[in-house]
Formats: C-alpha cells, sequence, structure tokens
C-alpha cells in the first residue's frame, strides 16, 4: 500500500541533514522517496500533467524549489482533486504556514523538515491512519506547544492595549496560529470576534479568551 | 597624454620597487580597475539599447512630426496608449530569483551546502553578472522596481539611501556586511548582526536574514502567512474599513488563502489603498453602500482579484462621453501608474449605456477598451497578476 512520497531533488543536503539529526528515512517502509532519476521521470510526467506517479499517495512531501510555479500549481490542483495532504519544504521558508482548508497544506523551512518531527509525523500516521500536520509544525506536544504560543501572543497583545475597548474585523496581530482552529472546539475556545470584530470591552472579551486558553492547557496537562 | 591607472599598473609591476610588499595594493588597483570597465562596458550596453528602443519606437510611429518638423511623443491616453504594459515580462525577471544554479537564488535563499562560492566578494561579482543580464529591461519596465533590486543586491551606500517602502538601510553590497564576512568566513552572511528598528512601521531587523525577508516580501506576495489576505486587510484597516463604527459592514474575504506571484508589493499596497479611499469617499455620501467583496480566483497563467462595492454603480455616467471614467485623471491616473507593468486593471459598473468593462490595463492588446458585459454586482475593481511563464 502506498502511504507518504518524499520527493527530493538534492539528495547531498538530505543526507547532510540526516546524517546531522540521526534521521534513517530509508527504513521507513511507509515512506517513498523519489529522487535522481526517479525525480526526473516524475518531472517529465508532471510536465505533461500526468500523476500516476504520484497516485494513492495519501501525503506528498516535497522540496518547493524543486517545481517551477506551473509544475506546483498542477501538483496543487492535483492534491485539491484528490485531497491529498502536500507538505513543502525548502530553504527559502522562513515561517512555518499551515492551511487547514481542504487540502491541508504545510509550507517548513527545511531544516525544522528534516528532524524528530518528520519521524514523530510519520509513526502517528503508522498507528491510526491520520496524518496530522501540527504534529509535524510543532511535535509531539503540539496541542500544548499551539496553546502556550496562543496564550503568550495574546498576552503580549494585552499588555500592550491595556482597556481596550474596539477591536477590527480581522484583528491580526494577536497572531492566532492556524492550528488553533483546529481545536478550538476540542477546548471551547471563543475565537468568533476574530471575523465580527468587539463593539465593546474587548479588553475583557480577550481577557476571557486568555483563561479559556489557561484552563485549556491544564486540561491537556492533566488529562 | 594622460596616464590612465592601466599605466600606472603596468608601470609598477615593471618598477624594481615592486615587491611582495605592495601586491596587496597591486591586487586592490587591478581588482577596481576591471570593475569600473565592467561597469563601462554594461553603461555603454544601456545607452546603446536605449537608442535601439528610441529607434523602434520612432518606426513602430510611437512618435509623430509636429508641425514645425519635430519628433513628437504621441500622447499616453486611455483609449491610444502605446506604452508598454508587460506585466507578464516584469514577473518573468522577478523570476529570476528562484531561478536554479544562480547566485541571484542564494541572494534570496539560505545558503545550504550547495552554495560554491569562496566568499561573499566572489559571491557579489556573479550577482552582478546576473543582475546585469536583466536590470536595463525591468528599469524601462518599471524603474523603482529596478530601484529597490538594485538596492538590495548592489548598491554600496545604500545605508544612506534605504531601498523600497520602508527604506530599509542595508543590503548585500552593504560595507558592514562585507567587513563581517570577512571576520566571520566560515558564517552564513544571513548571520550577520544588524539593528534596524522603526516601531510606527512594525520594524525590527536583528540580523541580515532579517532583511533577505523583508526584501522577499517586497518583490513577491508569498503563500507563507496568506500574504495576499494579510495585504487587503492591512490596508482595509489602514483606510478604516475595518472599524466596526464606520458604516461598513464586514468585507468578504473569498478564497485570498494560498495565492503566491511576483510583483512590486510596495506599489500594489499604493494602488490598492486608493481603491479603498475611493470607495470609502462614495460610502461617505451613501451610507447604505455597506458591503465590500474581495475575491481571487485562479488559472495556471494568473491571479484575478475582484474588488466589488456592492451595489454601488455608476448609472449617471455616459462611457461614450470623455469623462473621468474614459478619460482618466486624478485617483484612478495614480492607480494606473501605480499598476502600470504590474498587472491588468480593469473596471467594472452599470452605466447609462448598461454594464460594461472598462480596460484601463491590459496586456492583450486586441482586447478593447470598453466591454459589453452580462451584469455588475456593483462598482468592480478587477487586477489580474500574471504568474511566471518561464
Amino acid at each position: 500500500m502506498k502511504n507518504i512520497v518524499l520527493i527530493e531533488d538534492k539528495l547531498p543536503r538530505m543526507e547532510f541533514l540526516c546524517k546531522e539529526k540521526e534521521l534513517n528515512l530509508t527504513e521507513i517502509k511507509e515512506l517513498t522517496i523519489i529522487s535522481d532519476s526517479k525525480f526526473e521521470s516524475l518531472k517529465k510526467s508532471i510536465g505533461k500533467s500526468e500523476f500516476n506517479l504520484l497516485e494513492g499517495f495519501k501525503a506528498i512531501m516535497s522540496h518547493h524549489s524543486a517545481w517551477s510555479q506551473k509544475e506546483l500549481d498542477s501538483i496543487k490542483e492535483y492534491c485539491k482533486k484528490t485531497n491529498t495532504v502536500l507538505i513543502l519544504f525548502s530553504g527559502g521558508i522562513s515561517v512555518t504556514h499551515l492551511r487547514t482548508s481542504k487540502p491541508q497544506v504545510l509550507l517548513i523551512d527545511v531544516e525544522r523538515f528534516y528532524s524528530n518531527r518528520l519521524i514523530l509525523f510519520i509513526d502517528a500516521f503508522i498507528k491510526s491512519e491520520e496524518l496530522n500536520l501540527p504534529i509535524l509544525q510543532y511535535g509531539k506536544n503540539w496541542k500544548i506547544n499551539v496553546l502556550m504560543e496562543t496564550r503568550n501572543n495574546l498576552a503580549v497583545f494585552l499588555s500592550r492595549n491595556p482597556g481596550i475597548e474596539v477591536l477590527d474585523y480581522y484583528e491580526e496581530s494577536i497572531k492566532l496560529p492556524q492550528a488553533l482552529y483546529s481545536i478550538s472546539d476540542e477546548f471551547e475556545l471563543d475565537l468568533s470576534w476574530y471575523e465580527n470584530g468587539i463593539r465593546q470591552n474587548a479588553y475583557q472579551v480577550l481577557t476571557e479568551l486568555n483563561k479559556q486558553l489557561t484552563s485549556a492547557i491544564k486540561k491537556v496537562l492533566f488529562q | 597624454m594622460e596616464k590612465t591607472k592601466i599605466d600606472f599598473i603596468v608601470e609598477l609591476i615593471d618598477s624594481k620597487q615592486f615587491d611582495g610588499s605592495n601586491k596587496e595594493r597591486l591586487f586592490k588597483l587591478v581588482s577596481d580597475e576591471l570593475k569600473q570597465i565592467d561597469d563601462t562596458n554594461n553603461s555603454v550596453k544601456s545607452e546603446v539599447n536605449l537608442i535601439k528602443k528610441k529607434l523602434e519606437s520612432i518606426i513602430s510611429g510611437d512618435f509623430i512630426k509636429s508641425e514645425n518638423g519635430e519628433s513628437v511623443k504621441i500622447q499616453d491616453n486611455v483609449n491610444n496608449s502605446k506604452t508598454i504594459h508587460n506585466p507578464q515580462r516584469v514577473v518573468d525577471l522577478l523570476s529570476k530569483f528562484s531561478e536554479k544554479s544562480t547566485a541571484l537564488k542564494f541572494t534570496v535563499h539560505e545558503w545550504d551546502i550547495e552554495v560554491e562560492y569562496k566568499n561573499l566578494s566572489e559571491f557579489l561579482k556573479q550577482v552582478r553578472k546576473e543582475y546585469n543580464e536583466f536590470s536595463y529591461e525591468l528599469k524601462e519596465l518599471k524603474e523603482k522596481l529596478n530601484g529597490k533590486c538594485y538596492g538590495f543586491l548592489l548598491n554600496e551606500n545604500i545605508g544612506k539611501s534605504g531601498w523600497g517602502y520602508d527604506m530599509i538601510k542595508a543590503g548585500w553590497s552593504s560595507p558592514e556586511l562585507s567587513k563581517w564576512c570577512q571576520k566571520n568566513p566560515d558564517k552564513n552572511p544571513e548571520e550577520c548582526p544588524l539593528t534596524i528598528e522603526d516601531p510606527n512601521k512594525k520594524i525590527s531587523i536583528t540580523c541580515f536574514g532579517d532583511v533577505i525577508q523583508h526584501f522577499k516580501h517586497e518583490i513577491e506576495v508569498r503563500e507563507e502567512g496568506d500574504k495576499l489576505k494579510r495585504l487587503f486587510i492591512d490596508v482595509m484597516r489602514s483606510s478604516g474599513l475595518f472599524n466596526p463604527f464606520l458604516g461598513f459592514n464586514r468585507p468578504e474575504l473569498i478564497n485570498l488563502d494560498g495565492k503566491t506571484f511576483y510583483t512590486d508589493v510596495q506599489w500594489i499596497k499604493a494602488a490598492v489603498d486608493r481603491i479603498f479611499k475611493g470607495i470609502k469617499k462614495h460610502q461617505k455620501h451613501n451610507p447604505e453602500l455597506a458591503d465590500i467583496a474581495i475575491e481571487a480566483t485562479e488559472t495556471n497563467e494568473y491571479v484575478l482579484i475582484r474588488i466589488v462595492h456592492k451595489n454601488s454603480f455608476s448609472q449617471g455616467a455616459s462611457i461614450e462621453v470623455n469623462n473621468k471614467l474614459t478619460n482618466i485623471r486624478g485617483d484612478f491616473s495614480t492607480i494606473k501608474d501605480r499598476l502600470h507593468n504590474l498587472c491588468d486593471w480593469s473596471i467594472e459598473s452599470v452605466f447609462k449605456e448598461g454594464a460594461f468593462r472598462l480596460n484601463y490595463l491590459c496586456m492583450d492588446e486586441k482586447i478593447p477598451f470598453k466591454e459589453k458585459i452580462d451584469d455588475s454586482k456593483g462598482f468592480t475593481h478587477l487586477l489580474k497578476f500574471y504568474k511566471t511563464s518561464i
């Protein structure tokens, strides 16, 4: 059964990082690595909009710069049609970016990608058959990491905006991590203000969210 | 005849006084002179190209003979524009920053184990060579964008002027970076410590890597961080459209996630700012027009953004007579100037004569300025951003 494919055109870099971080990817049965001549064949196929070499994989992990923009667009289109998870890594990506809408997409820095988190991500998939991108982004304790990051960002915002009354629609400066939305129902976090804005008592509304985050963190810690 | 530097160098080598102790000075003289020759050659090349282009435009009829026999350039106007509008080419030129096996790519990409350059100076020589191959064309198409690239890559005096919207006073040719790299030959230039802070603009640069990131976000709407969505959110916020008390309903942002294309982000923001200010002005007199929708659609060739001020129409205006829509001036003229060679720009609305699309900036010359359309949901700006064709 095909599971996850890793497409890498920069084999020396992969080998260097795997050696440095003691990752043995070639031993993972569930992982198919496409590189060298196989990569060249794949590139030719993608150029002709033929995706048979990628058919059946549940997740595609690829070096971002291995593709031209046109090729990348067609891979994204393929992932959209087949609901395949897409992970793109590169040395040129400074901020890890997760898109939770279908198809799920994760953009991640190459050093963060080739790390123990990759092994955890694949292990979690083998155990549960679920592709949990936040594990690759935040590690094993991803829920606690996401909650803590949100609480820290919120605390900074509140300290910079004491007594704030009104909040615009789509207030971005609080910096909510995208992965938070995947657990907001589970922890009953009220995030409706992001889309609706707040017309009064914004400080109190956000302080309430801070309390919700604290109890969510406790819940995860003492589960 | 006056002695040239080359004569001086030759004399120095022949001189009995020349020994190992002054070889460093000689190397510097030779390298400076070679660089100058290179620059002169490029400058001559640019001049020749400019003359060639001007001759071509005279032949193609861009110039007409005036009554006194002089060549006069045909005035640029909406309906008879011969000005080059080629946003696709600008995108293709900018995509050189992601071309494999180039030094240019590594000006915006982490230096990893494949980088073969011995030191910063060798690297910058190659950058200069690659930049010179396209800078003339980029300057012709979008001078300010070219200035930004030059400032980031090659301007040794960038510490005085700065580049881009935030006037970042550092680049690859900053003497500070050069000194640091000489002292730290085994380290990545990205690690060079730098401090640039501007709390008003929310800038906090602590190392050269931050400068690189800043540049990347000035020449490309990037996927990470959903920068297209952020761009609209930022501009709408600064225009006051997000304030719940201003009278606008929450603007709809549709399908803006994950879109990416090369452009000059600074000038796109400036143009979009004018568009929103226009909407705000119109709504002030018509408070019921409180709905805005921004939607992106995508093909393999382009990303099309529609900014719709719902139910706002131009039914009083005729497209058959000269007015501010057909013979643009004021804000529309500014928008056109800012978007020129960055994207196609059209508007759609219902006019006295019915629903029409007016194509102010259109790369495809076959498309007429006025197009009849079936319907319009409100005054709409259409921005078409091309993807790289290479």
